[in-house]
Formats: C-alpha cells, sequence, structure tokens
C-alpha cells in the first residue's frame, strides 16, 4: 500500500507533460493532475491544452483582485496594501522616468503591468499546484507582441508615419545616410522583429529552465528517499526555490527594462535627449 | 516548440485587457493620488516657509515695537529727571531767596534793635550823669538844660570815637 502510494507520489510529482518543451519536464500541476484523472472529459482536455491561457488568467485575476483591494479605501495616508503598491508605482515611475525623462510617465502604467505581470507569472511556479505561465513560449511571444505592437504604435504616434519611416531608416541627415538607406531599412525592419523574439525566449527559456530544475530535484528527492518507500520526498529543490524567485525577479525586470529602452529608442531624439 | 496562434493571441489580449483594468484601477489612480500628495507636501512647505516668514516679520515688528518702547521710556525717564533736576533748581533757588529775605529783615530788625538801644541808652546815661551831676553838686538844677548840656556832651564823645 504504502509502496504504491509513494510510487504514485513520485509519479504525479513527476508527472510531466512534454508538451512544447522537447523532453524537459515540469512539476505537475492541478490541470495536469485533472486531466490524469479524468482526461476522457471533454472540458479537462481544453483546459488542458488551454492551461497556460488558465493559469495566466489566474495571475491577471489575482492582480486585479489585489489592486482592488489596495485602491478601494484610498487615503493621503495609506494602508501597508496601497503603501506597497504606492511603493511599486513610484519605483516604476522614478526607473520609467529617469530612462524616458519626464514624458515616459505616460507609460508607467504598460511597463509597471508588464512587470508584475511577469513577476506574479513566474512565482505561481513555486507554489505547489500551480505552473509558471512564462514557461510556454506560446505566452512570452504573446507578451512580446504586445510589447512590439505597443512600441511600433508609440513610434508613429510620436515621430508621425513619415518620422517612423525616417526612423527606420536610420534617421539619415547627409548624403552617405540616404545611400546607406538600402541596408538600414532592412536591418532596421529586421532590428524590430528580433526584439520581441528576444524578449520572449529570454523569458521563456529562463522560466522553462528553473521550472525544470526544480522538477528534477523533486523527483531526486523523491528518489532518494524511495528505498524506505517514504510517501513523501527529501526537499532537494528548496534552495532552488530561491534561486528561481532571484532569477524570476531579474527576467521580470530585463523584460520591463528592455521594453522601456525601446520604447525610449523610438521617441523623437529631442525626447530622450532629455532624459 | 508546439507554438499556437490562438493561444498567443490569447495571451496578448489578455494582458492588454489587465493593462486597461489595472490603468483604470491602480495606475492612474494612484499616480494621481502621489501627485496629490506631492502637491499637499509641497503646499505644506510652502505654508511653513511662508509662516516662518510671518514669524519673523512678527519678530521684526515685536523688535521694532519693543525698541520703540525703551526709546519712549527712556525719553520720558529723561524728561522726568529733568524735570526733577528743575523742580530741584527752583526750590534751592527759592530756600536762597527766602534765607536772604530772612537775613536781611534780621539784620534790619538788628539795627533797628540797635539803634533802639543805642536811644535807651545814651537817655540813661544821661539820667545817670545827671543824677550824677546833682548829687555832686548837691543842688537841683533846670532839668531841661541840663539834660541839653549832657546831651551835646554825649555828642562830643561819639564825635571823639
Amino acid at each position: 500500500m504504502i509502496e504504491e502510494t509513494a510510487h504514485s507520489a513520485a509519479h504525479k510529482a513527476a508527472a510531466s507533460h512534454e508538451a512544447a518543451h522537447e523532453g524537459l519536464k515540469e512539476l505537475a500541476n492541478w490541470i495536469t493532475l485533472v486531466n490524469e484523472r479524468w482526461h476522457d472529459v471533454p472540458f479537462v482536455n481544453v483546459l488542458h491544452q488551454w492551461e497556460n491561457v488558465v493559469f495566466s488568467l489566474t495571475a491577471a485575476f489575482f492582480l486585479i483582485i489585489l489592486s482592488f483591494f489596495a485602491t478601494r479605501k484610498k487615503s493621503l495616508i495609506p494602508g501597508p496594501l496601497q503603501n506597497v503598491l504606492e511603493l511599486a508605482v513610484e519605483s516604476f515611475e522614478n526607473l520609467v522616468t529617469g530612462i524616458m525623462g519626464p514624458r515616459g510617465r505616460a507609460y508607467v502604467p504598460f511597463i509597471a503591468t508588464l512587470f508584475i505581470y511577469i513577476l506574479t507569472q513566474n512565482f505561481m511556479g513555486l507554489v505547489p499546484g500551480l505552473k509558471a505561465p512564462t514557461s510556454s513560449l506560446n505566452t512570452t511571444v504573446g507578451l512580446a507582441i504586445c510589447v512590439f505592437f505597443y512600441v511600433q504604435g508609440i513610434g508613429i504616434k510620436q515621430n508621425g508615419i513619415f518620422g517612423y519611416i525616417h526612423h527606420l531608416m536610420g534617421s539619415p541627415h547627409d548624403i552617405v545616410g540616404w545611400i546607406m538607406v538600402p541596408l538600414n531599412f532592412p536591418l532596421h525592419i529586421l532590428q524590430e522583429l528580433i526584439k520581441p523574439m528576444s524578449l520572449s525566449l529570454r523569458l521563456f527559456g529562463n522560466i522553462l529552465g528553473e521550472d525544470s530544475l526544480i522538477a528534477a530535484f523533486v523527483g531526486l528527492g523523491i528518489l532518494s528517499l524511495s528505498f524506505i518507500h517514504s510517501p513523501i520526498g527529501l526537499p532537494l529543490q528548496f534552495p532552488f526555490f530561491l534561486l528561481s524567485m532571484l532569477l524570476g525577479t531579474i527576467q521580470a525586470l530585463v523584460f520591463s527594462l528592455l521594453s522601456t529602452i525601446y520604447i525610449s529608442l523610438m521617441l523623437p531624439s529631442s525626447a530622450h535627449e532629455t532624459a | 516548440m508546439n507554438l499556437s496562434i490562438q493561444e498567443i493571441l490569447t495571451q496578448a489580449g489578455a494582458f492588454i485587457l489587465l493593462v486597461w483594468v489595472l490603468k483604470r484601477m491602480a495606475w492612474k489612480p494612484l499616480l494621481k493620488l502621489l501627485d496629490e500628495r506631492r502637491e499637499k507636501i509641497r503646499a505644506s512647505f510652502e505654508e511653513i516657509e511662508k509662516a516662518k516668514k510671518g514669524v519673523e516679520e512678527l519678530k521684526y515688528q515685536y523688535d521694532q515695537a519693543h525698541a520703540r518702547i525703551e526709546e519712549e521710556a527712556r525719553k520720558k525717564l529723561q524728561q522726568a529727571i529733568d524735570e526733577g533736576k528743575q523742580i530741584a533748581r527752583q526750590l534751592q533757588e527759592d530756600s536762597r531767596r527766602e534765607a536772604r529775605n530772612i537775613l536781611q529783615k534780621a539784620k534790619e530788625d538788628i539795627t533797628l534793635e540797635v539803634d533802639k538801644a543805642k536811644v535807651t541808652l545814651r537817655n540813661e546815661i544821661a539820667d545817670l550823669t545827671l543824677a550824677a551831676t546833682e548829687r555832686l553838686l548837691h543842688e537841683k538844677l533846670d532839668v531841661t538844660k541840663d539834660k541839653e548840656i549832657v546831651l551835646d556832651f554825649i555828642e562830643d564823645l561819639e564825635k571823639l570815637k
């Protein structure tokens, strides 16, 4: 009986879905467990197929509820929750205006949402039964596409359509600059397309790597005590939780900081010269 | 890598929705609140500066008034001293004048008394001399004539003096 339970726990804990991860294993979450139990139920299949979206929406709802409670009773003398959120807002305001100058204030909501959304998603991988949606390329590509269109939209809005094209041509000012346009123009377009790719692949790779590492050490912890048929394993993954928290924060910061820089680069030169 | 366009678009849509909701619910109100607080703190500092200036102004006015009052008090004191000195001088002069008058009157009285005494003494000397002469001559002479002779004698004596 005990052997069976241990085997089941090990199986469940290491139960991994290889979808899109080319053999890299992640910890089981509640959807994979439900899917294993009721895999013939169509709704469960849909849920399993869309699990990253489900967890992303969970993160989004969590943030909405948090911000609702934090801003429900706004006052000039803030409560603890409002204080934390104000600290975050002020930090982001300082960060963004530090890079872009006072005009950057308009982009604080986008950048701050990006950061806390990615951070929450990254940390979800540390909560038992949940999964970090950012370990899926679909999630990170979705976010990077948002950043891409946002940056291009700002470029068109701030520079005008001709200014935007001029920017893509490398902002030529002299004859040499205009001669280089046939080379610069495709390079700039390529550069703009590569930016979201690099953003999404960096985040996806890091978070998937962390989650896989944790899953591997959970499996190792269970295996290390399997000879005494223990229902639980050694918490060998604990140090990697701390590492994952650190790297998750860094990755969220890198994603938002690079997005800020991309926005800054797209603004008319006078705007980021004043920064 | 199993990319799903549907999932990517759903994720992007969810994020855009989240940005919209948080912008309305959290970021804008909080940024506004931070601005309000900054403005309030700035206004408070300005108010404090204004109050400090007001206090300094009041202190300056108080110092001025204090100096003015001290000056007035000093002037009044000086005036009182001067008046006192004047009164004292006046009293002194009055006293001196009165003393001089008393002295003058005393001198006049003395002179008068001396004159009276002189007359009385001369009469008495004349009487005594007559009496003495009568006794010496054992006879009664004419009183009026005798007295004239004696008085002439005394005047001669005074002249001799």
